[in-house]
């Protein structure tokens, strides 16, 4: 009970003596404006009689620690004390801290978004389960979704919970289908589906004629139709091949969810006939919500694969002169019918200069190649010229009569499946006992403890009440289920005091590493009364950390989801696709893991000789030579995105979080950078010192390149003023130094400076990037190299903020500084004796006081 | 290591600095953390709707279209009262005396699809919506406090944010609107059975969390009062929904199609039933305040028996091409039908004392995207009809100018047409003179 001792001895030290050096230096400097009476920014110094115990107490002292240890007390245009007075209140203020501060404290914990659904997912066995549309986004606090004091529990929130609660339990006890008569669906031509250029209405039929995998792009089906029930419908078709090549045309017809058009599932391929529209008719099975999708399976049209386009369009080019130079003069049509409409009109006038594409190989793969580039683009509109002429598939109607049999559909399967596993095969609905052992095991799970007796009973009494209500215990179990997802002893975790028990511990390192309740090995651990012991503990720990947790920590850490949200200026780079974004956001933690399986030194976040990339990333953005494309190691598709790990020299511009793109992507907005939120960043992240918010009313900086003051001058303004100085001398070196990376983290000498030519933007090179320094502790740098050498000498630095960051999401809450210095503690040890190896860190961390209280 | 007190404090508030730099987005306002949020929230709850009873304007309709209009064929040459109809007016010509036009308005915020949230929110997105503000006013005595609508696909962008920051799920499906307000009675008794169980076992819940009170400390306690408060919040609405179900729902002469519109080509027919159900959930007092977004992805239209050369958001990246503009005009044009027919409604239907629903009916049609082909948030093209305003003008701000005007201070008129004090919202600190 390390955490009830704590504050049972501050309370017993009353009014702590006050150590007479500090006690007069406050007073000389702090009294004008924070005593007697005087409360300067809303903030007062109670000097006399401190009363310890009270939280509040800790935090406006941790406050004052803060501010004089950073130089910001007493304000520079005031007096200042001397080294050894600052001194000597600063070691009054630790002492006193240290000694009164109670470790743990996290408040209860609301399972988060996240933590629900695995929940869900363990719980019932429901492999894919994931909360209903529309469930509320959990709060953060500094970036973390695990902080009790963010996550909130509103009314919206139980609704929600409320409604999840009950689509879990109608997946286990689904309520009884309703049988419908079958009926006739008539789908003309032109009640059917045309999305973006996927199809089009000619001559009374609806034609397919591009081929590729993307529904909505390629594919049509009825408008009007859903399966109203669960069955088997009978199908016809009507279609005809219109100008079909030399392969006979081949009409897909699969089945998918209507409302969000889900995955397809493939009924019948055949092929279509000339000429004459021919009838196809048989049967289809459709869940209740499916509609039926038509395709053209084998089309040589097909513009969503770059090399099988460019091979179409350089012989259709090749074949058809008039063509090609009919789409050159156009340049860019706009996108669908009406730019095919501009070709075609192209094609027709005297001056197109044919001869150009005759023979002529080169203008040709110059006009392909421009095609390729916007492959959907110039796909949706020359898909108009195959609609008029074929070769396509010409729907002219289609017809559904169903249900005329009932099938027990997917979810019915699944339901049947996910009530066997929760009752249990050896469940006897008659016998009382074999009830209240199922409740007994199911509310142990769901409430992650043992149940108590009296809220087996609760249950039991529910479930058969609502049985002998309604006659059925399927319903009885419906109900419970959704009262106990409803329970606080479900929704929240933490609920005892000091030290976790092994229920408690378990579970807190459960959701810590797997975002999940404990699963069956980890129980039993718990079970065996060993879990506390360090040992026990560290091996459990060790078995349960996984690619998943590095990614989800690593993300919030360091804010990188917002790669996904950045739209990088396309005058910057029109290299940047999804692929390069998933890539970085990958590279992230797929670091992260190497370095904790392998059990590196925590060094290897900052100074690595190696960088985890793909072959795009590795050319596009690092720029690294082992990634130049040349004629021969031109990669194929599937290497393309291949994670591997490159090597790169220690100490260079390339390794490392501070050089990473989905760091310096995350930290500027996709157009341009801005030192201050990249210092910023760093500080709060890296160096684990976040400086506290700037005044109001100061702007953000954006560097105005073309201008001739350079944002470093503009800058220089903060620290001619003293009290902009005292944190700017912190945030700006860093800052500086990080300027050499481009807003999508390309390395840059210049900033560019866009000059327009020719109707066109062009980037040239602007004013240099100036990125050197002088760090807080007066070390000069450089660059990032520098910078990146001072954290690798400095390797506690680093090795706190991350084990602070670490045990702040793992515990939920915000550490104390009692808390952080015992941190200080175990990283210093473990840089003795396991030169901070991160692996052994984190084990450390598990083991630590802090983890093991609540 | 360089321990600070009050970490959380400065990470927030720098997080909110990169938001107003375009960054993070996550974050909700910290005020929605404090335990006074709940406090004020019971607070509004039961006081008295007598407060509002002399307001101009009982009822809020707020419509988002994610692709805006072509502000070239909108907006007139001319401001004030005698100005020239468009062609995006020219639909709403019978009733141009009962709405008021808007150019050059916005939020001041950043550019881009994300930014589009915003419409409703003021300069920054996730901040309580002008719905939801008005919805706890006003909303709270009948069925539904709110509706959320959407015609076509359920949108990534996001338009109604409660108080807490949370994104409002919308519905797309005609037939599920439906049945929620006019519900069949195997719906009826599915629905009543479930709100009279669950209710049933709250009290149990209620029982276990007040048994965990007594064991955890203090500020546990004070996250068990969230619980108790949501608890006693979900056991009103049950309420609320249950004495309408008992009630006789609302019968309507009104049919739905067969099918439910949900296939993309459909979006402007279900837009329409859309419209025709927010018409009748004011007639029949199922709730007072709706929202409905109009999506606009690929899908081809048909209108009047001629097949659009493109899909609709290619024809928002119009790139000023003469023809794709014409068929994206003839496709806005289908929107403004839709609310011309719906203000025609409003006009027709009336309220318990026989007077039009439009007069004491608010209807705001808009956008969080000024320019769909440059993806720009600046000038946010907005119709205000009904509600008791000063219409039948066009009121104009230069969006470039220093002393342009927000569209927040039009959200203020609204919100203190509806009895709602409104000293300011978001950005804006003032309403529009001589229009209320």
């Amino acid at each position: 009970m390390l955490c009830a001792c704590a504050a049972e001895q501050s309370r017993c030290v009353s009014a702590a003596p006050f150590d007479a050096s500090a006690k007069t230096a406050l007073k000389q400097y702090c009294a004008d404006c924070h005593m007697a009476g005087a409360d300067e920014g809303g903030f007062a110094i109670q000097a006399d009689r401190i009363d310890w115990s009270n939280p509040e107490t800790l935090h406006d002292w941790e406050q004052i620690h803060e501010m004089v240890s950073r130089g910001i007390m007493p304000p520079p245009d005031s007096q200042q004390p001397s080294t050894a007075e600052r001194q000597s209140i600063l070691k009054f203020v630790d002492a006193q801290l240290i000694q009164h501060t109670p470790i743990g404290g996290t408040m209860l914990r609301r399972l988060n978004r996240r933590e629900y659904e695995k929940t869900i997912q363990r719980l019932f066995g429901i492999k894919t389960y994931n909360v209903p549309h529309g469930f509320p986004p959990d709060n953060t606090a500094g970036g973390f979704d695990t902080q009790a004091s963010a996550l909130v529990l509103a009314g919206s929130h139980l609704e929600a919970l409320s409604e999840a609660a009950t689509g879990v339990a109608d997946q286990l006890f689904p309520p009884p289908p309703r049988s419908i008569e079958p009926q006739t669906f008539l789908v003309p031509a032109d009640e059917m589906v045309i999305s973006y250029s996927s199809a089009c209405l000619v001559d009374g039929a609806m034609r397919l004629a591009s081929s590729g995998d993307n529904v909505v792009r390629h594919a049509t089906w009825p408008t009007k139709f859903e399966a109203p029930a669960s069955g088997i419908y009978r199908l016809k078709v009507t279609a005809t091949a219109i100008q079909p090549p030399e392969t006979q045309p081949i009409l897909t017809i699969a089945t998918m969810r209507a409302a969000d058009r889900g995955e397809l599932r493939v009924v019948q391929q055949f092929e279509v006939a000339n000429e004459k529209p021919q009838t196809r008719q048989f049967s289809v099975s459709l869940n209740r919500g499916d509609t039926v999708v038509l395709r053209y399976l084998n089309g040589p049209f097909d513009y969503e694969n770059d090399m099988s386009y460019k091979t179409f369009l350089t012989k259709l080019f090749t074949d058809d002169p008039t063509l090609a130079a009919a789409w050159a003069q156009v340049g860019e049509p706009p996108r669908g019918g009406s730019g095919w409409e501009r070709v075609k009109e192209a094609m027709q006038t005297a001056e197109l200069e044919v001869s150009k594409f005759v023979d002529d190989e080169e203008a040709i793969a110059e006009l392909v190649e421009t095609l390729t580039r916007n492959k959907v683009a110039s796909g949706e509109t020359l898909v108009y010229k195959f609609f008029e002429a074929g070769p396509a598939i010409a729907i002219s109607s289609m017809e559904l009569f169903g249900p005329v049999k009932s099938i027990r559909d997917r979810e019915q399967i699944l339901s049947d499946q996910l009530r066997q596993d929760f009752v249990g095969a050896e469940f006897a609905p008659d016998d009382t006992k074999s009830l209240r052992k199922l409740l007994d095991k199911f509310l142990t799970d769901a409430f992650r403890r043992p149940a108590f007796d009296h809220e087996i009973r609760q249950y039991l009494d529910l479930v058969n009440h609502v049985r002998a209500e309604s006659g059925s215990l399927d319903q009885g179990l419906h109900l419970a289920i959704r009262t106990a997802l409803l329970s606080p002893a479900f929704l929240y975790r933490g609920f005892g005091q000091g030290e976790l028990s092994s229920d408690e511990l378990a579970t807190r390192l459960s959701y810590f590493l797997t975002a999940a309740p404990p699963t069956k090995q980890l129980k039993k651990a718990v079970q065996s009364g060993k879990l506390q012991e360090s040992a026990v503990l560290r091996r459990e720990a060790q078995r349960m950390m996984g690619r998943s947790f590095c990614d989800e920590f690593s993300t919030q850490w360091l804010g990188t989801d917002e790669v996904d949200r950045l739209m990088p200026d396309m005058r910057l780079t029109t290299r940047f696709s999804p692929r390069h974004r998933s890539t970085v956001r990958k590279e992230v933690g797929e670091t992260f893991h190497y370095i904790l399986s392998e059990n590196l030194p925590v060094t290897d976040f900052i100074d690595p000789d190696y960088v985890f990339t793909d072959y795009e990333v590795g050319r596009d953005i690092y720029d690294l030579p082992q990634f130049k494309t040349t004629r021969k190691n031109r990669p194929s598709k599937a290497r393309r995105n291949k994670m591997v790990k490159a090597t790169v020299p220690r100490g260079g511009r390339h390794g490392g979080l501070l050089c990473m793109p989905a760091v310096m992507m995350s930290t500027a907005n996709g157009v341009d950078t801005q030192p201050v939120l990249r210092g910023v960043w760093a500080l709060e992240n890296i160096f684990g010192s976040p400086p506290p918010p700037p005044p109001d009313a100061v702007p953000a900086l954006t560097p105005d390149t073309s201008a001739a003051t350079t944002v470093r001058e503009r800058l220089a303004a903060h620290m001619s003023d003293a009290s902009c100085a005292q944190c700017h001398r912190e945030i700006d070196p860093i800052g500086f130094a990080l300027e050499s990376f481009d807003p999508i983290g390309r390395w840059r000498d210049h900033y560019p400076q866009y000059v327009e030519k020719d109707g066109k933007t062009i980037a040239k090179n602007g004013n240099a990037v100036q990125s050197d320094g002088v760090l807080p502790d007066g070390t000069p740098i450089n660059d990032v190299r520098d910078l990146k050498r001072w954290l690798a000498e400095h390797p506690t630095v680093f090795a706190s903020c991350l084990s602070v960051k670490l045990l702040t999401y793992a515990t939920g809450r915000q550490l104390n500084y009692r808390e952080r210095s015992l941190v200080g503690d175990i990283v210093q040890k473990e840089q003795s004796e396991h030169a901070l190896r991160f692996q052994d860190l984190l084990l450390a961390l598990i083991d630590s006081p802090i983890f093991r209280t609540k | 290591m360089n321990p600070s007190p009050e970490q959380n404090t400065p990470i927030d508030s720098r997080r909110c600095l990169l938001k107003t730099a375009g960054l993070s987005l996550t974050l909700p306002a910290l005020e929605s953390f404090s335990p006074d949020v709940c406090a004020s929230e019971q607070a509004t709850n039961t006081s008295d709707t007598s407060l509002h009873s002399d307001a101009k304007a009982k009822r809020l309709i707020c419509i988002g279209s994610n692709l805006g209009l072509y502000r070239q064929s909108l907006y007139p040459s001319q401001s004030g009262r005698n100005y020239q109809t468009t062609p995006l007016l020219k639909p709403l010509a019978d009733h141009r005396d009962e709405y008021t036009l808007f150019s050059g308005f916005d939020h001041r915020a950043a550019n881009g699809h994300a930014n589009w949230d915003n419409f409703l929110c003021g300069n920054r997105v996730g901040a309580v919506s002008l719905d939801q503000i008005a919805a706890e006013q006003i909303g709270k005595n009948n069925r539904f406090g709110s509706l959320q609508l959407c015609a076509g696909d359920i949108p990534k962008q996001r338009m109604v944010f409660s108080k807490h920051g949370v994104p409002l799920p919308m519905i797309n499906r005609p037939s599920v609107v439906f049945s929620k307000m006019f519900a069949s009675s195997d719906d009826r008794a599915r629905t009543e059975y479930l709100l009279r169980s669950g209710r049933s076992t709250l009290d149990q819940l209620r029982q276990d969390a007040k048994s965990l009170k007594q064991k955890v400390s203090t500020s546990d306690q004070q996250k068990l009062e969230e619980y108790f408060s949501s608890l006693r919040e979900l056991e009103r609405r049950m309420g609320r929904q249950l004495n309408h179900l008992t009630e006789d729902a609302p019968k309507v002469d009104y049919e739905l199609p067969p099918y439910d519109p949900i296939a993309p080509t459909m979006m402007l027919e279900c837009e329409q039933i859309m419209f025709d159900l927010m018409a009748l959930a004011l007639q029949t007092n199922s709730t007072r305040v709706a929202t409905l977004f109009i999506a606009g992805l690929g899908q081809v239209f048909t209108l009047d028996g001629q097949t659009m050369r493109a899909g609709y958001h290619a024809l928002s990246h119009h790139g000023n091409d003469p023809d794709l503009i014409r068929d994206l005009v003839r496709v806005e044009t289908e929107h403004m039908k839709c609310l011309s027919r719906f203000i025609k409604q409003l006009k027709e239907k009336t309220d318990v004392d026989g007077r039009p629903l439009l007069d004491t009916t608010v209807v705001m049609f808009g956008t969080g995207m000024g320019d769909a082909s440059r993806h720009s948030n600046r000038d946010l093209p907005t119709i205000v009809s009904g509600g008791g305003f000063q219409h039948g003008q066009h009121i104009a701000t230069d969006p470039q100018g220093s002393d342009s005007r927000l569209l927040g201070d039009v959200f203020i008129s609204v919100l203190e047409q509806l009895g709602i004090p409104a000293p300011s919202f978001s950005n804006a600190k003032q309403g529009i003179d001589d229009w209320a």
